[in-house]
């Protein structure tokens, strides 16, 4: 706790108000608390930005990494050209 | 001394060397590491397909060729797994390996320890802990490329240079009239047509085959210089050749005197590297422009404006 300073008069000193307060307390539950109530007639729920954010972004990664394991498109992709003429008919 | 590309036009150094190199080939079984060099559409991949097919086997029949585009190749293993084990290990065969400037930097690094061959015809190559045999009285390889100073200096001394040389009007003249067949040209359409390919034997060969399409269509076996003129308004051909950016250039230089590239540049829209590269060169090579600082639209360039 910190020390109250006090004025000349011995009132105390008012304090600045400082930082901000956070607006919304965050609770977690599990999935089947959310379902549960879920289904008390709730057709969205709010979740953060930046959670949301987080999930996309482990989708595309999670995407990206199963094309890299599609071995057949590689192949396709490191194919040397090449043509070769036998001159047997010349 | 035989002459294996009597039937090709022009070039008449390349035929001399690559006689010379056959004849020895003849005489040794083993032919030097080629490098063709030149401009696009001088004959570079024709001329090794010409040469190519007068090597022979050690049983007398004709040897196979393999063309590769070094662009398609990614790295060491790669060329070994699908090109020479398969195709050239222990095989009779001439390689190709055309646009040699992009060939990946640990092959080319290989090549300089394989072509390395001062005494014997075969080479051991160990690469990643196994052993590929290189015999060069089975197996010959030619290089082509159209930017020789981008090819590793050190692999580029390892092979022998061969270098082509711009095509004249009259070789450009013999291309056109080779490639049609049943179709007779009045000298000076025949000119004016060979002056329309900029002095590459590759446009040539396509300009011949739209002439056969012009003629089909016309039901004609004689080109005059009324079809001439006729063709070149038909396909939008310009005289020299020249292309529709090219005449813009000239038109641009032509009204304002003399111009900055970065002035060029604003006011064709195109990036100041794409005109020096893709622009100008041809210009500059016939004359049509110079530049003193700025660039200028010389008389020659003038009377060209002046004709379109």
């Amino acid at each position: 706790m910190k020390k109250i300073s006090l004025k000349k008069d011995g009132t105390p000193r008012k304090r600045r108000n400082s930082g901000k307060k956070s607006g919304l307390a965050i609770v977690s539950l599990s999935i089947d608390e959310l379902l549960e109530l879920a289904a008390q007639e709730v057709s969205s729920i709010p979740v953060s930005e930046d959670w949301v954010k987080g999930r996309l972004y482990a989708n595309y990664l999670a995407n990206k990494k199963v094309s890299h394991d599609f071995s057949d498109l590689q192949s396709v992709e490191d194919k040397i050209e090449y043509a070769i003429t036998s001159f047997d008919n010349e | 001394m035989n002459n294996y590309f009597s039937h090709l036009i022009g070039q008449e150094n390349v035929k001399k060397k690559l006689n010379f190199y056959l004849k020895a080939y003849h005489a040794t079984s083993v032919c030097p590491f080629l490098n063709l060099v030149g401009a696009k559409g001088l004959g570079k991949t024709l001329f090794a397909k010409e040469f190519a097919k007068n090597l022979h086997n050690k049983d007398g029949s004709k040897r196979l060729f393999l063309e590769l585009n070094c662009s398609t190749i990614k790295n060491n293993q790669q060329f070994f797994e699908q090109i020479f084990v398969p195709l050239i290990m222990n095989n009779e065969i001439t390689i190709l390996f055309d646009e040699a400037h992009a060939l990946p930097k640990d092959l080319t690094m290989a090549f300089l320890t394989i072509f390395n061959t001062e005494k014997t015809n075969t080479k051991e190559f160990v690469y990643d802990d196994q052993t590929f045999v290189f015999d060069f009285t089975k197996q010959t390889f030619i290089f082509a490329t159209t930017e020789s100073d981008k090819l590793f200096p050190p692999l580029k001394d390892r092979l022998s240079t061969v270098d082509f040389e711009q095509y004249s009007s009259e070789d450009l003249s013999d291309i056109i009239e080779l490639n049609c067949d049943g179709i007779n040209f009045t000298e000076d359409s025949l000119a004016s047509l060979a002056s329309t390919v900029r002095g590459n034997a590759r446009n040539a060969v396509m300009r011949s085959k739209e002439i056969q399409l012009y003629c089909e269509s016309e039901n004609k076996n004689t080109f005059k210089m009324e079809d001439y003129s006729k063709l070149t308004d038909l396909l939008g051909i310009l005289p020299h050749g020249i292309t529709c950016t090219e005449r813009q250039i000239l038109e641009i230089l032509e009204e304002r005197g003399s111009c900055k590239l970065q002035t060029l540049s604003a006011v064709t829209g195109l990036s100041p590297t794409s005109l020096r590269r893709d622009h100008e060169i041809y210009l500059l090579r016939k004359n049509f422009m110079k530049i003193d600082n700025e660039r200028q639209i010389t008389n020659f360039g003038k009377q060209l404006i002046k004709l379109i």
